[in-house]
């Protein structure tokens, strides 16, 4: 693997709202990240992804989930990929509106790698696109593109 | 030396002389005047009346001799005692029989003559004798007087045979006759027993009497009282069956006695009540305890009617279990009111669970709809303040001043908004969640939310005091126990300190104290208040700034979403507590929180 692999790895978008989608990628154009940014826009489409990876596509860098999607709801897209052989290792945030108790519970339980709440405040939601790319795609050591065999 | 052979009735010799019952006697003049006649016409210095035991001679009566008895071996008097005369030994050393005898010699005696003594039944008993130091002889005649006194002296032996047989006589007839008295006492003490017997069996059978008269009395009253009156009552023996109904029974079921003896009162019983009653008879009858039942019975009319039965045990005075007695009595009016009521409870249970499942149902409506709002409601807000931001960032230098004020006024609503929805999502939890209270430091709780607040750097201008009892808190104020849910509790504190530091935000400088304590009051409590020195209100409307959506100043003065005070009003409700509030317009306002411990 190389150093420079990281920067040229996706990062997976799941999320269906328009406006949210429109202003991620807005604030994750204002931090400058140059990863591509792949779009799941229901909780089906990101299921879909994992065939792909089976296929051979190289695994994302970091999945973002939103919880309320419709036809499959976000911590079922969670359970999946934790049960999948390859997404299981794939380092999970999950960005949601919801601050309920229930949800951080859950979702920690099946697996999240962190929880991060949507603020309404632009200027706090640029300080979160910013934190997460500065500490998931810069400081963080992603698992290989192609989850091969480590033995 | 030659010992006196042992005579052939020697057996019968020594019953006889058993008989006599002199051997080892007192003294008694009557042989004392003898031996001392026969010393005296022998010339003698010794005499005596010599009786031969069965191994040794005793002397009733002694002249000279200084002991009371000698071996029977050594004895002269038992060589007499066989002879049918006197016999006479003027020399005794020149006797054989007598050589070695200890009592013979030249010192001692010499001379001895002595006559047997024998009682008219031929038994020989020893020999009246004198002796001498020297040898001698006797006159004739006074050997002749010996014989007489000896004579004598045997006849005084019969004599005393004679009356010892009479004593013992006596003796029998008197134990015979004491035996007599012995029985006769007894004969009187049986008359005397038996005429007690009589007088209490006399007593005793007045006493039955009287209380046969007394039973007949109770049992009258017993009727009398059990005839009275609607209840019915019955009481069966040890069989389990009846064996008395009272009037009013009789009456109620138009029956006579002997159709209701025994189990014949069950033909009355309703066919559905029939095997349940029976049932719990039986069961009380065996283990003996008390029963209550109800169940239906036909009435002279024909008609059922509901009866409810209370059969006890009976027992006598002994605690003998006697069978049961019961009284049952007419309830059919109440059956007929319990039947309305059960179907009316029936009802309005149904009515109830009804209602609560729709409240269930509006309850998950509403925890769908909350969840709804803060996902959904939150996502066009997100739009609206980005957009804006973006058109700030992006095109801020193409905007005049007027245009930037606009976007700043959409953006201070998205704020106002969001607020809004923070607040009510709250405001539902409190109604939804589950109130989990523990101990928990009620002082520490505070102390972390000012801190909270100072980093935040709310109220930066504000004096800020804390105390405990009436003094200021430092770090040796020890916890302040109370019982409460941390999270509502949290927001409770948050929103009226935060309350306090709003409304004092012009006062110079603003002052907020929290003081905590146990209520001076009795209900153990623990009380909080949040002092500011702001704005106040005015107490008529102290009920309603705890109204959801209420507010007493305007948004652009004080921003506020107006659930804040609802907030602590059901987060307090929810855990047992209180809140109140005290003020005077510009003069600060004080809310107290009462707190379990």
């Amino acid at each position: 693997m190389t150093s420079t692999e990281p920067l040229r790895r996706a990062i997976l978008l799941v999320e269906d709202n328009p406006v949210d989608l429109d202003l991620t990628r807005r604030a994750f154009a204002r931090s400058q990240l140059t990863n591509p940014l792949e779009v799941a826009r229901d909780g089906a489409e990101a299921l879909d992804w994992l065939a792909r990876w089976d296929a051979g596509q190289p695994l994302p860098l970091v999945v973002l989930l939103d919880l309320k999607l419709p036809k499959v709801d976000g911590l079922e897209v969670l359970r999946r990929y934790r049960a999948h052989a390859l997404a299981r290792s794939v380092p999970i945030v999950v960005l949601t509106s919801s601050s309920e108790d229930r949800d951080i519970a859950r979702a920690y339980a099946d697996g999240a790698n962190s929880y991060i709440v949507k603020p309404v405040d632009f200027d706090k939601f640029l300080e979160v696109t910013a934190q997460i790319k500065l500490y998931w795609c810069l400081l963080n050591q992603p698992p290989s593109a192609h989850a091969s065999d480590p033995a | 030396m030659i010992p006196a052979p042992i005579p052939a009735d020697e057996a019968q010799r020594l019953q006889a002389l058993a008989r006599c019952a002199l051997l080892d006697t007192a003294a008694e003049p009557l042989y004392d005047e003898l031996t001392a006649l026969a010393a005296a016409l022998c010339e003698a210095p010794v005499a005596a009346i010599t009786l031969v035991d069965r191994h040794r001679q005793w002397f009733k009566s002694r002249v000279g001799v200084p002991v009371s008895e000698t071996p029977r071996e050594h004895s002269a008097c038992a060589h007499t005692m066989l002879g049918d005369g006197p016999m006479v030994c003027e020399d005794l050393l020149q006797d054989v029989r007598f050589h070695g005898n200890p009592m013979i010699g030249p010192d001692q005696h010499r001379f001895y003559a002595g006559v047997p003594l024998r009682l008219a039944s031929g038994e020989r008993l020893g020999a009246l004798c004198v002796l001498d130091h020297r040898p001698r002889r006797l006159e004739p005649a006074q050997l002749e007087r010996l014989e007489l006194l000896g004579r004598h002296v045997s006849r005084l032996l019969d004599q005393r045979v004679a009356e010892m047989r009479q004593a013992e006589l006596l003796r029998e007839s008197l134990r015979r006759t004491q035996i007599q008295v012995d029985r006769v006492d007894e004969s009187r003490r049986l008359l005397e027993t038996a005429e007690e017997a009589r007088l209490a069996l006399t007593e005793l059978l007045a006493a039955q009497q009287r209380l046969e008269e007394e039973l007949r009395e109770r049992e009258q009253h017993f009727r009398t009282l059990a005839d009275q009156g609607s209840a019915l009552i019955w009481t069966a023996g040890l069989d389990m069956g009846c064996d008395y109904f009272n009037q009013p029974w009789l009456d109620f079921t138009g029956r006579t006695l002997a159709q209701e003896r025994g189990s014949g009162w069950t033909q009355g019983l309703h066919d559905e009540d029939l095997e349940r009653v029976v049932r719990v008879y039986r069961t009380a009858f065996a283990e003996r305890r008390r029963f209550s039942t109800e169940g239906r019975l036909r009435a002279r009319d024909g008609q059922h009617r509901w009866i409810r039965c209370d059969g006890s045990p009976r027992h006598d005075s002994q605690g003998q279990f006697l069978g049961f007695i019961g009284y049952c009595c007419d309830i059919s009016e109440a059956k007929e009111t319990e039947f309305r009521m059960r179907r009316f409870s029936a009802e309005l249970e149904r009515r109830v669970a009804a209602r609560t499942a729709d409240l269930a149902a509006v309850n998950r409506e509403l925890a769908t709809f909350t969840y709804t709002v803060s996902h959904d409601l939150k996502a066009p807000l997100r739009g609206i303040d980005g957009y804006s931001r973006l058109l700030e960032l992006g095109h801020g230098e193409r905007l005049d001043e007027s245009a930037r004020e606009l976007v700043a006024s959409i953006r201070l609503g998205v704020l106002q908004m969001n607020l809004l929805i923070h607040d009510l999502l709250a405001y539902c939890h409190l109604e939804q969640r589950q109130v989990r209270a523990h101990p928990l430091d009620l002082l520490g709780l505070v102390r972390c939310l000012l801190e909270a607040r100072r980093l935040e750097g709310l109220g930066s201008r504000a004096e800020i005091r804390l105390e405990v009892d009436g003094r200021e808190a430092d770090e040796r104020t020890p916890p302040v126990w109370v019982v409460a849910d941390a999270d509502g509790l949290q927001m409770v504190l948050r929103n009226l300190i935060d309350n306090a530091l709003k409304f004092s935000e012009l006062s110079m400088p603003p002052r907020v104290c929290v003081r905590l304590g146990l209520d001076p009051g009795q209900s153990g409590c623990v009380i909080l208040s949040v002092h500011d020195n702001g704005i106040g209100f005015d107490m008529k409307y102290h009920d309603r700034i705890f109204e959801i959506f209420q507010r007493l100043e305007r948004a652009e003065a004080y921003p506020g979403t107006g659930v804040g005070l609802a907030i602590v009003r059901k987060a307090m409700q929810r855990m047992g507590g209180r809140v109140w509030a005290q003020s005077t317009p510009g003069e600060g306002a004080v809310f107290h929180l009462e707190l379990p411990r």
